[in-house]
C-alpha cells in the first residue's frame, strides 16, 4: 500500500518503506524526509502487549497507513505519524524555516501496537495518535510517551478512523458494513451507528461536526449525519465507475469530494453543493492506477502506480509531479497489505445443514417404519 | 418502565417432553460442539438496520406493536426463554446462537411448545435468531431498545490469548450499552470462577454500569431463573459445581 498526505503546501508520500516530502509550488523530486536508521533506541517503547512473541521480523519493512498533525495552535508540532507491518507506529517531528524548507526532521517516539495497524488518525490536540488494527481494536498512543490505552473495537477489521473537527466524535469504519460515532475521549459512549452500507466501510470524510461521508465495497458515497445517522442524509450512485470505492477526500474551500476507485485510473471529482451532487469523471495523466488522494488549498493531490499529480481546482488542469525511480519502484511493487476486503464466506452452514437434516430425519422416518412393520409381517 | 413477572395460574411445565408436548424435537438430533468462531464469515443473514427487521417472522402477530425487549446472548438450547416467557408473557424475547443446529432446535421447540399452548397462546413472545452477537447486534436493535440481556454460561475461552474471545470485554461492553436502556440489567453467570472475576471486573470497571448488591438481586425474581433453567446450569448442578452469578445495572450517559 502507499499513501498521500498534505498539510498546508507540505505533502507527504509513504510507499513501502519510504517516506517522502515535496512541497507545492516547488516542484522538486519528493526528497527523503527521514532514514530509519535515524530512529533513536531510547525512544522505542517495549511492547506491553502479550503480542511480543507475535512481533514478527519481516522480510521488508513496508508502511501501512499515513498521518499529519491538525497543526490547530500558533505552537502546534508538525508530526508525521506511520504504522508499519512491523506492528510499530512511528511519530516524526520535522521544523521548517520561514520558507518552509524543512531544517529539521526527527524521531519522536515509536510505540507497538498489537496487531498490523490499518489506518491511524492525530487527535485534535495532537498530544494523541488513535490507530485501528486489523483485528477490529481502536488504541490511542501518547506522542509524549508512546504510552497506549484500548478505546474501541469491533469483531471487524477496521478500515478507516476520523474525527470530528471539534475533536468531540471518533469515528470508525470497518469490514462489516458499519460506521460507528463515540465519544472522545470517553469512547465508551458509542452514539450511532450509520447502517446501510452493504459492503464494508474502507475510507471516511469529515465535513463538519455534523456531517461524514463514507464509501466502500458498494460503490456509493454515503453522506450521515453524525448525531443522527438512522439512515443516510444522501446517497451518490458511482457505480458507474464499475468499481469498489477505494480512498475519498475532501476540499471544504471547494466543496468537493474526490473518490479513487480500486484498480483505475479515473478519479471522480463528486460536486458536493450540488443536488443531486454532480459527478465528473477525471482520468489521471500517465497513470494506470490511482491509490491515494489527498486534499490541501485549491488541489487534489493523487497518488498512483507510478505518478503523483496535483489537481488544480480552479481550473481542473492536472499537474504531474516528476519522480525518482527508487519512489516509482517502490509505488509500483508495493501489493495492499488486505488484497480481498468482501466477505469470504467458505461454506454455507445454514443451507448444508438443512440438507443434512432432511436426510437424517428421512433415515430416523424409513428405520421407524421398518421397525413398526416387522411385527405386523411376522404374524 | 420496569416489567414485573407474573405469576400464571398454572405453573407450565418445566421438562416437556416428546409425550406431552407432540412435535417436541429431541436433543439427541442437535449436539452440536460448544464452540464456534465468532471472527470467521458466517453464512448469517442480518438486516442492514433494525428498520428492516421483520419481526413478525419470529413472533407472527404477536410482534405487531411490539418491539423486542429481553436478549439471551448465547442462549444455547434456550432453557432460560422458556422459563422466562410465561413470566414476562406480554414481553418479547430473542435467544441468539450461532451454532445452527442449536439455534434449529430452540425453533422446532418452541414451534411445538407453541402449537401445543395454541389455544391459550403460551410462548408466543419467544423466539431465536441464528446470528454473531459480537458483530451484528447494532443491525437487530435500536439505541436504547433492551431492558435485560442475559449472558449465562458463556464460553470460558481459558487461554490467555483467547480472553478477547470473551463475550464480555469492555470495548463489547459498550456495545451491549449502546443497545440498552438507562436502569437496564445485564444478567451474567458462571461455573468458572476466573470467567466470573473477569466478567465483574469488566463490567464494574465500565463507566456505564454498576452491580447490583446482595440485596438487590435477591429482590430480583429474574436471578432465581439463571441458575438452572439451562441445559448447562443443570450440568454443573449434577456435576455438584459451584455457580457464580452477578448482575449489572446500566448508568445513564455522563453529560457531554
Amino acid at each position: 500500500m502507499s499513501f498521500i498526505t498534505a498539510f498546508g503546501d507540505r505533502v507527504f508520500i509513504g510507499a513501502g518503506d519510504l517516506i517522502r516530502t515535496f512541497r507545492i509550488g516547488n516542484e522538486s523530486v519528493p526528497e527523503l524526509f527521514i532514514s530509519w536508521s535515524e530512529l533513536n533506541p531510547d525512544r522505542i517503547q517495549k511492547p506491553d502487549f502479550e503480542a511480543e512473541k507475535d512481533l514478527k521480523a519481516v522480510d521488508k519493512k513496508v508502511i501501512l497507513c499515513l498521518a499529519h498533525s491538525n497543526v490547530l495552535f500558533a505552537h502546534g508540532r508538525r508530526l508525521v505519524a506511520v504504522g508499519t507491518n512491523e506492528k510499530q507506529i512511528h511519530v516524526f517531528e520535522y521544523f521548517v524555516d520561514t520558507n518552509g524548507v524543512i531544517v529539521k526532521s526527527e524521531h519522536i517516539v515509536t510505540s507497538v501496537v498489537p496487531k498490523a495497524p490499518t489506518a491511524i488518525v492525530f487527535d485534535k490536540e495532537d498530544a494523541y495518535v488513535v490507530v485501528g488494527d486489523r483485528s477490529g481494536d481502536v488504541h490511542r498512543f501518547s506522542v509524549l510517551n508512546g504510552s497506549a490505552i484500548e478505546m474501541a473495537g469491533a469483531i471487524s477489521m477496521i478500515l478507516d478512523v476520523a474525527f470530528s473537527p471539534d475533536g468531540k466524535r471518533l469515528l470508525m469504519a470497518d469490514r462489516d458494513e458499519k460506521v460507528r460515532a463515540m465519544r472522545y475521549p470517553s469512547t465508551y459512549v458509542i452514539d450511532a451507528y450509520c447502517l446501510g452500507h452493504t459492503e464494508y466501510v474502507k475510507t471516511l470524510a469529515i465535513q463538519d461536526n455534523d456531517s461524514v461521508w463514507s464509501a466502500g465495497g458498494d460503490k456509493n458515497l454515503y453522506n450521515w449525519s453524525i448525531f443522527d445517522c438512522s439512515k443516510p442524509r444522501r446517497v451518490v450512485d458511482l457505480s458507474e465507475f464499475d468499481a469498489p470505492i477505494r480512498k475519498i477526500s475532501i476540499n471544504l474551500q471547494y466543496k468537493k469530494i474526490a473518490v479513487v476507485f480500486e484498480k483505475k485510473e479515473n478519479v471522480a471529482i463528486v460536486d458536493i453543493e450540488q443536488e443531486p451532487a454532480k459527478t465528473r469523471a477525471l482520468p489521471i495523466t500517465n497513470e494506470t492506477q490511482c491509490l491515494d488522494i489527498a486534499s490541501s488549498g485549491q488541489f487534489f493531490i493523487t497518488l498512483g502506480k507510478s505518478t503523483i499529480t496535483l489537481i488544480d481546482l480552479t481550473c481542473m488542469k492536472q499537474h504531474t509531479i516528476a519522480i525518482d525511480d527508487e519512489l516509482i519502484s517502490a509505488l509500483t511493487t508495493t501489493e495492499d497489505a488486505v488484497d480481498n476486503l468482501f466477505k469470504n464466506v467458505t461454506h454455507n452452514n445454514q443451507q448444508e445443514y438443512e440438507k443434512r437434516k432432511a436426510e437424517k430425519f428421512e433415515q430416523l422416518e424409513q428405520k421407524r417404519r421398518k421397525l413398526n412393520s416387522k411385527p405386523a409381517s411376522s404374524s | 418502565m420496569e416489567v414485573n413477572p407474573v405469576s400464571t395460574e398454572m405453573e407450565l411445565d418445566n421438562k416437556p417432553t416428546c409425550e406431552t408436548v407432540p412435535g417436541l424435537p429431541q436433543k439427541k438430533h442437535y449436539r452440536q460442539r460448544a464452540h464456534s468462531n465468532p471472527h470467521s464469515d458466517h453464512d448469517i443473514e442480518y438486516p442492514l438496520t433494525p428498520d428492516h427487521m421483520d419481526w413478525s417472522k419470529q413472533y407472527g402477530e404477536f410482534a405487531t406493536g411490539r418491539r423486542v425487549e429481553f436478549a439471551d446472548i448465547g442462549c444455547g438450547y434456550g432453557g432460560l426463554l422458556m422459563r422466562l416467557s410465561p413470566k414476562f408473557p406480554d414481553t418479547l424475547m430473542i435467544g441468539m446462537e450461532i451454532r445452527v443446529k442449536v439455534s434449529d432446535y430452540v425453533n422446532e421447540k418452541i414451534q411445538a411448545l407453541r402449537k401445543h399452548h395454541a389455544e391459550v397462546g403460551h410462548y408466543r413472545n419467544i423466539a431465536v435468531l441464528r446470528s454473531n452477537a459480537m458483530k451484528y447486534m447494532p443491525n437487530y436493535f435500536h439505541k436504547s431498545q433492551l431492558s435485560k440481556m442475559f449472558f449465562l454460561f458463556p464460553d470460558p475461552h481459558f487461554k490467555n490469548k483467547k480472553h478477547k474471545w470473551r463475550i464480555i470485554t469492555p470495548t463489547l461492553v459498550s456495545e451491549y450499552a449502546y443497545v440498552l436502556r438507562e436502569g437496564g440489567l445485564i444478567y451474567t453467570i458462571t461455573d468458572v470462577k476466573d470467567l466470573h472475576e473477569w466478567m465483574v471486573k469488566h463490567l464494574s470497571e465500565h463507566p456505564l454500569f454498576e452491580r447490583l448488591t446482595d440485596d438487590e438481586m435477591n429482590a430480583d425474581p429474574v436471578v432465581e431463573m439463571l441458575y438452572d433453567s439451562t441445559e448447562e446450569g443443570q450440568k454443573v448442578t449434577r456435576n455438584e459445581g459451584e455457580k457464580w452469578p452477578a448482575v449489572f445495572r446500566r448508568l445513564p450517559n455522563p453529560a457531554l
